[in-house]
C-alpha cells in the first residue's frame, strides 16, 4: 500500500473508495461516526510540525494522506482494529496531538490513521502510591490540569503539553522542561498496556523496580508505534511544589555552564529546571533584562529549584556556589523570563512563514566531555551548510551528561530549493553530532525525520532493533517508515 | 470568493504549531483533529482550486465554534505574531459557501426558518416594543425559545427596581445568521432589528445575550446601522443599579464566550453574585477568559459533538459548585442538556437575583 497524494484521493471521490469489507468491518468495531475517508479529515493527518511540511502547506501540497481515519474509543476497538489491519496487511499510524516534530504520524505508506484522542479518560489516581493512570490519548494539559485539581502534578512539561498526548509523550521517548527533578518520560511511567501487531494486549507490571527480566516498559518507550500501540500507562505523579526559586548566571563560556550543571547534579542537587543558553542565544535576553554590556559575550545558566520550602532554600544555596565557582556572575531574571515565554515559539514560526524560510531545533544528546564539543562542531557545521543563524542551548541535565538543541535558520534565493537546504542542513548536523559519539536524538524520536541516520547512531546495536521489530511485527503493519524501520 | 483574498492569513493559521489544542473543544471534548488550523490548510486548498466544495469539505468550514478561546491561548505561543482569529476567515468562508449554494442543508433549513418567521428559531409569538421608553430590553429569539425563565426574572427585576422599560421580543439581530455565513439575510435582519430598536428611542439597551451586545457594540457600526443609547448587558446593568438577592449555598460562574473573551465583562456578574446574601461563589479552575465553551452558540452540524462538549464543561463546572450561573442563554442551553446526567443545577444570574 503506498501513501495517496491530493490527486490520487480526489480522482476516487469525495468518500475515498477503500476496500469495502475493511470498512465495514471497521465501523462495526468502532461505528459508522468513528471511522473517516473523507478528504477533509485526511487531510487533518498529511503533516505534523516538522518543518518541511510546512512548507507543503504553503505550496497547496498533501503528498501523505492515509487511506481512513478510525477513532477507537477503547482498547478492546484498537485490538480488533489492528487485527483487521493484520489480516489485510494494511499500515497502521497510530496518532495523538499530532504535534510531532519528526513526521512520525505520516502515512508514508498509505494506510489506517488510528487516532487516539477519544481515548481521553484519566482513569486512576492513586494518591497513596503516587501513580496515575491515563489513557493514551489524553491530551496533556489536561492530565496535568485533572492532577492540579487534587493537589498533585505531573512532572512532565513538555512545551508541547497543550498539543500533545499521553501517548505521544511516551512513543517518541519525550521530554518535559522540568526532567532533571522529576525525569525524562521513561523515568516517570511505571507501567504502560500496549496492543501488539496480531491484536493482543500487553499489560506491563505496576511496580516501582522489579527483577522479572527485560524491563519491557524500556522496549515500547520510544518505539514510535513501530512496535505496538500504547493504550494506556501508568505514571509517576507527585505532590504540587509548595516553592519555586530562580538562580541565574552569566558564565564566562559555555564550557564553563556545562561543569556548573555537572557540579551541582554532583553535589546531590536536583533542580527542576536546567538551562544553559550560549552567548547568542541568550543576547536577546540580556538586552531585554539591561545587560546589555554582556550581551553577546557571557553565556547564561539558570536553575529552577521547586519542591519543599527548606530543600529549596538548601538546593539555591547550593547552586549559588557552585555557579559562582565556576566564575558566573548573578544575572537576576534570566529564569523567570524564560518561565514567562516557554511556550513561545515565535522565532521558528517567523523563519516558516518567509516562502523562502525554513528552520529547525535540533535536539541531541551526549555525556559531559562531548557537550561543548558537540555545541560547537553543530553550529560549525550548521553554518557551513548554509543556514543564516545558528545558536543553542542544553535545556535537561544528567549526571552523567546532558542535551543540546541547536536551532538554526535559513533562507534560500529560490523557494523551491528550501527543502533540499534543509535536508543538507540535516545532515552536517547529524554527522556533527556523530563525529563526537552523541546521540542523535534526546526526545523527539527518529520518525521520518533522522531516520537516514538512525542506524549510524550506534551501529552495532542497531540490528537488534531490527530484529524486535520483525519478531512483534512480522508483517511490517506497524508505522511502516518510522524509526528507521 | 472571499477567502482567495485571505491567503497570508490562512497559511498563518495553516502552519501555526496549535498550541491551543488541549483548549480547542473539538478537539479536548469530541477526540477530533477539527483545530481551527486544520480548516485553515483545506480552506487554503480550496482557495488555490486544489479541491472542491464536497460536503466534507464543506463541513469543515463549520467546525469551529468561534469561540476564541484558541486566540488566548494561542497568544501564550506567539504574542500577537499569530494571533488566530478563525471568525475572521471562516464566516468568510461560509459566506462563500452560501454564495455557491452549497451551505449544509442544516444552513439552507434555517435561512428557510428565517424567511418565514422572522426569528431563527420559528417563533410564531413576536412581539414588538410598544410605546417609547427610556430603557429597552431585548429578549432575543434564542432567549424566547430555550431560555424564557431569564427574561422573566429579568423583568422581574427591573420592575422591583422601579424600572420604566419596554420589552422588544421579535424579529433576530443578525449575528448568528452572520457566523454561519447567511450574510446578506443578516444584514436584512440587523437592519430591521436596528429599526425596532430606534422606534423606542431609549437611552439604554439591555440585552441578556452577550452576542446580541457584541453585535449592536461591534457588527452593527460596521454595517453603518447607529444605535442610539448605551448598549449594555443585563449583568452590566443590574451591577449598575446595585441589585442584590438572596441564596442559600454555593455556585460557581461559567464566563460565557460573548460575555468574557468578546465583550471582556468579567467582573459585573461576579460584583451581582457578591452581593447576594447566603451565596458562596467558588471560582471554578477554568474561569474568566480562560472560560472552556459549552457549545455552539446557535447552531451546530453535529449535536451528539455539541453535548460532548457541554457534558466536559459541566464536569469541570461541577467540581466547583452544584449551582452553575450562567450569563448567556445560549449557555444556559447547552449546559441544560446535560444538567441532569452532571448532577448540576443552572441558573442564570438574573434569576439568582430574582430568587
Amino acid at each position: 500500500m503506498t501513501a495517496l497524494s491530493l490527486e490520487a484521493a480526489l480522482a476516487r471521490g469525495d468518500a475515498i473508495q477503500v476496500d469495502p469489507i475493511v470498512l465495514t468491518q471497521l465501523e462495526a468495531v468502532v461505528g459508522k461516526r468513528n471511522v473517516a475517508t473523507g478528504i477533509a479529515d485526511l487531510i487533518c493527518y498529511a503533516h505534523d510540525i516538522m518543518p518541511p511540511s510546512f512548507k507543503w502547506v504553503r505550496r497547496d501540497d498533501v503528498p501523505y494522506l492515509p487511506q481512513m481515519v478510525v477513532y477507537p474509543g477503547s482498547t478492546r476497538d484498537v485490538q480488533e482494529i489492528v487485527g483487521i489491519a493484520a489480516y489485510n496487511r494494511i499500515p497502521v499510524i497510530p496518532a495523538g496531538g499530532t504535534s510531532g516534530t519528526i513526521g512520525g504520524i505520516l502515512a508514508v505508506c498509505g494506510g489506517i490513521v488510528v487516532d487516539m484522542k477519544r481515548m481521553n479518560k484519566l482513569l486512576e489516581v492513586d494518591e497513596y502510591s503516587l501513580t496515575a493512570t491515563a489513557q493514551a490519548g489524553m491530551l496533556g494539559q489536561d492530565y496535568e490540569d485533572q492532577l492540579n485539581m487534587r493537589g498533585f502534578i505531573g512532572g512532565h512539561y513538555p512545551q508541547s503539553i497543550r498539543c500533545s498526548t499521553v501517548g505521544g509523550w511516551i512513543a517518541p521517548r519525550g521530554v518535559g522542561t522540568f526532567s532533571s527533578k522529576y525525569g525524562k518520560i521513561e523515568d516517570i511511567v511505571q507501567s504502560l498496556e500496549i496492543v501488539l501487531a496480531d491484536g493482543s494486549v500487553a499489560r506491563t507490571k505496576n511496580a516501582p523496580r522489579a527483577s522479572c527480566g527485560p524491563d519491557l516498559d524500556q522496549l515500547f518507550i520510544g518505539s514510535e508505534g513501530t512496535l505496538g500501540i500504547i493504550t494506556e500507562a501508568t505514571l509517576r505523579i507527585w505532590p504540587a511544589p509548595k516553592r519555586r526559586e530562580w538562580v541565574s548566571y552569566g558564565m564566562p563560556t559555555f564550557e564553563a555552564g556545562v561543569r556548573a550543571s555537572r557540579d551541582i547534579l554532583a553535589a546531590g542537587v536536583a533542580p527542576a529546571v536546567m538551562r544553559l543558553y550560549d552567548n547568542v542565544e541568550i543576547a536577546g535576553a540580556y538586552r531585554e533584562l539591561g545587560y546589555g554590556d554582556a550581551a553577546g559575550v557571557e553565556h547564561g545558566l539558570y536553575l529552577g529549584c521547586e519542591g519543599r520550602e527548606d530543600l529549596v532554600e538548601l538546593e539555591v544555596k547550593i547552586a549559588h556556589e557552585v555557579c559562582k565557582g565556576h566564575g558566573g556572575v548573578l544575572r537576576p531574571g534570566l529564569g523567570e523570563r524564560w518561565w514567562d515565554k516557554r511556550y513561545d515559539t515565535t522565532y521558528l514560526k517567523k523563519a516558516y512563514m518567509l516562502p523562502n524560510g525554513i528552520g529547525d531545533a535540533i535536539e541531541c544528546a551526549s555525556i559531559y566531555r562531548s557537550l561543548t564539543p558537540m555545541h560547537d562542531a553543530m553550529v560549525a557545521a550548521i553554518k557551513e551548510a548554509g543556514a543564516a543563524e545558528v545558536f543553542g542551548h542544553g535545556s535537561h541535565f544528567y549526571p552523567t551528561g546532558g542535551n543540546l538543541y541547536v536551532i538554526w535558520s535559513a533562507f534560500a534565493e529560490d523557494e523551491r530549493e528550501i527543502e533540499g537546504k534543509y535536508w543538507r542542513i540535516m545532515d552536517a548536523a547529524m554527522k556533527a553530532v556523530l563525529s563526537v559519539d552523541g546521540s542523535i536524538g534526546h526526545h523527539h524520536g527518529i520518525g521520518v525525520n533522522k531516520g537516514p541516520w538512525i542506524h549510524l547512531d550506534a551501529p552495532t546495536a542497531w540490528p537488534v532493533v531490527r530484529k524486535i521489530k520483525a519478531a512483534l511485527d512480522p508483517s511490517g503493519i506497524l508505522n511502516p517508515g518510522k524509526l528507521g524501520l | 470568493m472571499r477567502i482567495a483574498n485571505m491567503r497570508e492569513r490562512l497559511e498563518e493559521t495553516a502552519i501555526d504549531h496549535v498550541y491551543y489544542r488541549a483548549y480547542d473543544p473539538m478537539v479536548r471534548c469530541v477526540g477530533r483533529e477539527y483545530t481551527p488550523n486544520r480548516a485553515a490548510q483545506i480552506a487554503l486548498l480550496v482557495a488555490a482550486g486544489r479541491l472542491q466544495w464536497t460536503p466534507d469539505v464543506v463541513e469543515a468550514m463549520y467546525w469551529s465554534f468561534n469561540s476564541r478561546i484558541d486566540q488566548i491561548w494561542n497568544r501564550d505561543n506567539s504574542g500577537e505574531f499569530f494571533d488566530i482569529d478563525e471568525g475572521e476567515w471562516d464566516r468568510p468562508a461560509r459566506a462563500d459557501l452560501v454564495d455557491a449554494g452549497k451551505a449544509p442543508d442544516w444552513v439552507r433549513a434555517l435561512e428557510a426558518n428565517v424567511t418565514a418567521s422572522g426569528n431563527m428559531y420559528g417563533l410564531a409569538d413576536d412581539q414588538g416594543a410598544v410605546g417609547r421608553a427610556k430603557v429597552l430590553y431585548l429578549c432575543d429569539d434564542i432567549t424566547r425559545a430555550k431560555a424564557v425563565t431569564v427574561a422573566s426574572a429579568i423583568k422581574r427585576l427591573l420592575t422591583a427596581q422601579g424600572v420604566e422599560f419596554v420589552t422588544l421580543a421579535k424579529g433576530t439581530d443578525g449575528w448568528g445568521l452572520y457566523d454561519l455565513g447567511l450574510w446578506e439575510l443578516a444584514e436584512a435582519k440587523a437592519k430591521e432589528y436596528a429599526g425596532y430598536i430606534r422606534e423606542v428611542g431609549a437611552t439604554t439597551v439591555v440585552a441578556n445575550n452577550p452576542a446580541v451586545v457584541y453585535a449592536l457594540r461591534e457588527w452593527y457600526p460596521k454595517l453603518g446601522l447607529e444605535i442610539e443609547g448605551e448598549v449594555l448587558h443585563h449583568t452590566e446593568y443590574l451591577d449598575r443599579l446595585g441589585v442584590s438577592g438572596k441564596f442559600s449555598g454555593r455556585v460557581t460562574l461559567h464566563d460565557s464566550s460573548y460575555q468574557g473573551r468578546y465583550l471582556g465583562i468579567f467582573d459585573a456578574p461576579r460584583n451581582l453574585l457578591k452581593r447576594v446574601d447566603g451565596l458562596e461563589l467558588v471560582e471554578c479552575y477554568f474561569a474568566r477568559d480562560k472560560a472552556n465553551p459549552t457549545g455552539p452558540l446557535y447552531a451546530f452540524f453535529d449535536e451528539g459533538f455539541s453535548k460532548q462538549v457541554a457534558a466536559r464543561r459541566a464536569a469541570e463546572l461541577a467540581l466547583s459548585a452544584p449551582v452553575v450561573v450562567t450569563t448567556d442563554p445560549a449557555s444556559k442551553r447547552n449546559l441544560g442538556a446535560v444538567a441532569e446526567e452532571s448532577g448540576i443545577n443552572i441558573q442564570d444570574v438574573a434569576e439568582v437575583l430574582a430568587g
